[in-house]
């Protein structure tokens, strides 16, 4: 951590970031075991899976339990080490779009008074600090931004600098992982199968009734009947997905719902707020919804 | 002594009326309370002194809308009524039969009931959310459907609109509870394992696969009656609990509801004793403790029923919980006496539903009860079914039936049926037959019939034009009923009357129909003839399509360097100024995402001439001699006799129509195109030339070739089609092209017969529909004159009066510029 402010906020050099405290995480089935697999034979990973299924927080927990640190040193020479050998590891993310270009990702030239200075981009970065580095949304990045992970994803492991005429060696740490939301995307927008063949995946999926249940529980901190009301609400919501809505309450926004709760919000209008209003804008299929709500909350 | 007297002075006032309308208020006052009648007589005078069709279509309503709003609804709705009479006799009258939007709407807001009709959609969504499968929710009196629910129609049990939804709500709920909490899972081959660990089956049972497991397993027992009553309490008992103790919401409602039909269960007296056992059952499975007076004999039948039923009392109980308790209170039922006799002794039995401590009974236990009581173990009498919970709706035990099944392959039959034979061909077509070779009009169309149709249209048309217009009194169907659908692929809409200011209900009907495949030369020809034209459309489509795309520059940060910016900047730098370092450049990419859907005006009123002076010099020939034009016409199509002057709109308009198909293909844009033509209200035709999700083939080139002028234009129902269609795409961006003559006229496109303003006004107002479900619109057209219609219909909307063709390319990247942003 290379600044602290006077409490307000923290700053971090993006390869520096690294998860210090232990990300709540309930395992669903077997991927834990297959991500540690997969990092410690370098096999790139793709997380396919639904808005807020939890997605980033398995990935967050996953650094955190593969970097492990016994002992956090907090500074700027990177010698975050453990007594054990291991390093934290740090998780670079970078939330992909459409206008996102290969400079965005690898490094540019950027002028500096009289003369030019060249900036590694965040890709560049996690390569040579051997971070995990996570492309979240892959899709949405263009075609020829997606194409430079190539290289990187395979046997070789190298990222190919063009405008510096350099290829950089990935780090041993380096790994890249990237998200998926088949769900929502349409054909034109589908991942290419060079590119998607280059991953192993892992299937997610919101939680299942007890274990989101718990989720909720711990994330929002309200009482267990209320958390598995909102699981149930939860549960119901995804009923409507591909007859009435895109995607069904995730798994983040019964937290919300929660988390309002725990306010003093009154449930009916916790739910109302943070998951009705926020999954359709349709006024009947609102209406519905909230007629779950109110069979369910009192 | 009052009642006398009123009912001397209603006599007197009815004296004043003319006799039929008397005759009717007095059937009228029998079907209403005492106490609205006087009002009732005031208010049929005062609509008297305005219009007496409308006294006779509000009494005919009245006894309807007391019903749905009570007296104090009928003195606001018919207050509104009257108000409108005033105004107009003619939307006065449809206000009474309540055919407009307004009238109907109004009745619907008096009333504190609620019509299935209007929540049906919330309450499928709903019972979709609850359970995850599309579960139809269909009215009470409906044939038998498994996998349904079923509601009441109109439901105003209670004071206001909220109580009475809550009423829906639980019912529905409940329904869907079956379908939740497994009572369908039910399998024969786990009950009848638990009959045979009771000893109470010995061998197999038949297999019969035409009916459900569970009517199998019923019919097992000797008073099947029996088991099906004891088995509905028993289920719905435990469904009412978990239903309460899942979703705690509702559960102060649901219980409510229990409570309200606990009190209206009916006296005990006047049962048998096994009627009286199965109606203290059903009161415990209403979840309700409390102190009957019920036979004193029944008293040990009763505590070990209400043990038993205490197991499916709890969040753990299946199906097979409530299979079990049924076995056991059927071995305890089936030999009660059914046999109604006299009962001496009465003595007040206090039970509660959710007994604390767990209990199983065992077989031994019903037999030592029965033992003690002595009855007689068969009782030939006919089995009562105790009286049902309303809010339980329907428990289907039937097998299902295969209605939805049934009705898909009817939408079949009906749809070939319907497209193989849009009109019935009149013995007239036949005579024409002889005068004219309409076989060649339109040579490639498959069906000889339809060619007979379409030359019959153009005819009848050119015959009676509009602009004479139809004598009043064949103008019947203005006065008429809201229509109903009757074909598949037919739809209602309702029509704007501006001078009522409100909708008719469902007035007209839109039939999608097939359009017959000519040949794609005149594609070809078309592209051909204008093949320049066709050059410069694209070329604009071209630069136009880039422009979806283009390079953003001088950016703080981009793609790459703006070399020219660059340029700029280091110049400047090094003379010394502090220029700003915008020096990328970015490429924006906007996708496209449009649908568009072409209306195409196929009216009679096209086939005029676009140049006033060819309309001069030919028109009035044809106009007075169809012969003459069919010639013409027969010899136009295979375009021998045509100078290429001599335009029609509909050529102007299948011209257009082909030349932005063309440019269409080039941006890759989703569109439809749509024919449409109409002869009356119930007959507005959309003819299907390519529909939107439709690919462009060949074919679709062949039916351009068949449009060919028809008969009316009734532009309103054809415009909320197209925007119901349009609105069933998921695009962004919605647009209606609407190519007209600009002029919509129809056989009683108006109330007076023709009344231009009444059409237009439709139209109108179908436009902004279209612009509130977000669909842009623009009007085109080809006749010089459209200038004083489409002022008026499209108001501040767009619309374009184009000279002739020449100027479409012009045109088009305008009109396509403001589709794209």
């Amino acid at each position: 951590m290379s600044a602290q402010g006077q409490g307000t906020y923290r700053e971090h050099v993006v390869e520096e970031y690294i998860i210090t405290e232990e990300p709540f995480y309930l395992p669903v089935k077997d991927e834990v075991k297959l991500f540690e697999a997969a990092y410690s034979q370098k096999i790139p990973v793709l997380l396919k899976g639904p808005t807020g299924c939890g997605k980033t927080r398995f990935l967050e927990y996953m650094a955190y339990r593969l970097g492990k640190p016994l002992a956090v040193v907090k500074s700027r020479s990177r010698k975050a080490a453990s007594s054990d050998g291991q390093r934290a590891i740090p998780l670079i993310t970078v939330a992909c779009h459409e206008d996102l270009t290969a400079s965005d990702l690898v490094g540019r030239y950027l002028l500096e008074g009289e003369s030019t200075k060249w900036i590694d981009g965040p890709l560049s970065r996690a390569v040579k600090a051997g971070a995990i580095c996570y492309l979240d949304e892959i899709v949405e990045a263009r075609k020829d931004t997606t194409v430079l992970v190539h290289p990187l994803t395979d046997h070789r492991r190298i990222l190919p600098v063009e405008k510096k005429g350099e290829v950089i060696e990935a780090n041993d740490g380096f790994l890249l992982v990237v998200s998926y939301n088949p769900g929502y995307q349409s054909t034109l927008k589908d991942l290419k199968q060079s590119t998607r063949q280059r991953f192993i995946a892992i299937e997610f999926d919101y939680p299942p009734l007890d274990l989101e249940t718990e989720i909720i529980k711990h994330e929002s901190g309200v009482v267990e009947t209320l958390a598995h009301d909102l699981a149930r609400l939860g549960e119901k919501a995804r009923n409507l997905k591909e007859y009435h809505l895109q995607e069904g309450a995730s798994t983040r926004l019964l937290i919300y719902a929660g988390k309002l709760i725990v306010q003093g919000v009154a449930p009916r209008r916790a739910c109302q707020v943070a998951v009705v209003w926020a999954i359709s804008d349709e006024a009947e299929v609102q209406q519905s919804i909230e007629e779950v709500v109110s069979s369910i909350f009192e | 002594m009052t009642d006398d007297r009123d009912t001397i002075s209603i006599e007197q006032t009815l004296e004043n009326f003319p006799p039929t309308i008397a005759d009717e208020l007095r059937a009228v006052m029998r079907l209403v309370p005492r106490s609205v009648h006087i009002r009732l007589l005031d208010l049929a005078e005062e609509a008297l002194g305005l219009s007496s069709p409308a006294v006779s279509e509000f009494l005919r309503t009245c006894p309807f809308v007391i019903e749905r709003a009570g007296p104090a609804g009928l003195e606001s709705w018919c207050q509104e009524g009257l108000e409108l009479l005033r105004k107009s006799e003619g939307s006065g009258i449809e206000y009474f039969r309540l055919g407009t939007f307004r009238s109907a709407h109004l009745l619907e807001k008096l009333s504190p009931g609620v019509e299935l009709s209007s929540i049906k959609k919330l309450i499928e969504t709903y019972c979709l959310a609850l359970i995850g499968g599309k579960t139809p929710v269909l009215p009470a009196e409906l044939p038998i459907d498994r996998h349904a629910i079923f509601l009441p129609e109109f439901v105003d049990r209670y004071p206001s609109k909220p109580e009475n939804f809550t009423w829906y709500k639980v019912m529905a709920t409940h329904q869907i509870g079956h379908f939740e909490f497994g009572s369908y899972e039910f399998r024969i081959d786990k009950a009848t394992t638990l009959c045979h660990n009771l000893g109470l089956l010995h061998g197999p049972v038949d297999g019969d696969d035409t009916t459900t497991d569970l009517l199998r397993f019923l019919n097992l027992f000797d008073n099947s009656k029996l088991a099906t009553d004891i088995f509905t309490i028993v289920e719905d008992s435990r469904i009412d609990f978990l239903t309460k103790q899942r979703y705690r919401g509702i559960g102060q409602d649901y219980s409510r509801i229990q409570a309200e039909a606990l009190s209206l269960r009916p006296p005990i007296t006047s049962h048998s004793l096994r009627e009286a056992f199965l109606e203290i059952m059903v009161r415990l499975s209403l979840q309700g403790s409390g102190k009957w007076l019920v036979p004193a004999i029944l008293h040990a039948p009763l505590r070990l029923a209400s043990r038993i039923m205490d197991r499916v009392i709890s969040p753990e109980a299946s199906i097979e919980d409530s299979t079990e308790a049924m076995i056991h209170l059927y071995q305890l039922a089936s030999r009660i006496p059914a046999s109604r006799s006299r009962i001496d002794r009465w003595e007040a039995i206090e039970l509660n539903s959710n007994g604390d401590e767990p209990f199983t009974s065992t077989l031994s236990d019903i037999d030592e009860v029965l033992r003690e009581l002595q009855w007689d173990a068969t009782d030939g009498s006919p089995h009562f079914s105790p009286a049902k919970v309303e809010y339980r709706g329907i428990f289907r035990l039937e097998p299902a039936h295969e209605i939805r099944e049934a009705e898909s392959t009817g939408v079949e039959e009906e749809e070939t049926k319907y497209a193989s034979s849009p009109w019935p061909a009149s013995t007239e077509t036949v005579e024409m037959n002889d005068v004219l070779d309409i076989g060649e009009l339109a040579a490639a169309t498959d069906d000889p019939e339809e060619t007979h149709v379409f030359g019959m249209n153009a005819l009848s048309e050119q015959d009676t034009p509009f602009s004479e217009a139809q004598p009043e009194q064949e103008d019947d169907s203005n006065e008429g009923e809201s229509l109903t659908v009757d074909s598949p692929l037919s739809y209602l809409y309702d029509e704007w009357d501006f001078r009522a200011s409100d909708y008719r209900l469902r007035w007209c009907r839109v039939r999608e129909m097939p359009l017959a495949e000519g040949t794609p030369d005149f594609f070809e020809a078309t592209l051909d003839e204008y093949a320049r034209l066709v050059a410069e459309i694209r070329g604009r489509f071209e630069q136009l399509n880039p422009r979806a795309r283009r390079k953003v520059k001088r950016l703080h940060d981009g793609e790459d360097f703006d070399l020219d910016a660059l340029v700029d900047f280091v110049i400047g730098k090094k003379a010394g100024h502090g220029s700003d370092a915008k020096i990328y450049w970015r490429r924006n990419k906007i996708e496209r995402d449009v649908s568009v859907a072409f209306l195409l005006d196929m009216s009679s009123s096209t086939v005029e001439y676009i140049n006033r002076l060819q309309r001069d010099s030919i028109g009035p020939v044809f106009a007075s001699d169809y012969r003459t034009y069919f010639e013409w016409l027969q010899s136009d199509h295979q375009g021998k006799l045509r100078p290429k002057e001599f335009k029609r709109i509909i050529d102007l308009e299948k011209e257009s129509i082909v030349l932005l198909i063309r440019a269409l293909e080039t941006i890759g844009d989703s569109y439809g195109i749509y024919g449409f033509s109409s002869h009356g209200r119930e007959n507005v035709e959309l003819y299907m030339i390519k529909d939107l999700e439709e690919d462009f083939s060949d074919r679709v080139k062949s039916r351009i070739d068949s449009i060919i002028p028809q008969r009316g234009t009734r532009m309103g129902p054809a415009i909320r089609h197209a925007t119901w269609k349009l609105e069933q795409q998921e695009s962004k961006g919605k647009f209606l092209f609407l190519i007209s003559d600009g002029r919509p006229e129809d056989h009683s496109y108006g109330r007076e017969g023709l009344e231009k303003e009444y059409a237009i006004h439709d139209t109108r107002m179908a436009l902004l529909e279209a612009r509130q479900k977000g669909v842009t619109s623009l009007c085109l057209t080809f006749d010089q004159e459209g200038h004083d219609y489409l002022g008026t219909i499209c108001g501040d909307m767009q619309y374009e009066v184009l000279a002739d063709i020449e100027s479409l390319p012009a045109c088009l990247p305008t009109l396509y510029g403001w589709l794209t942003t």
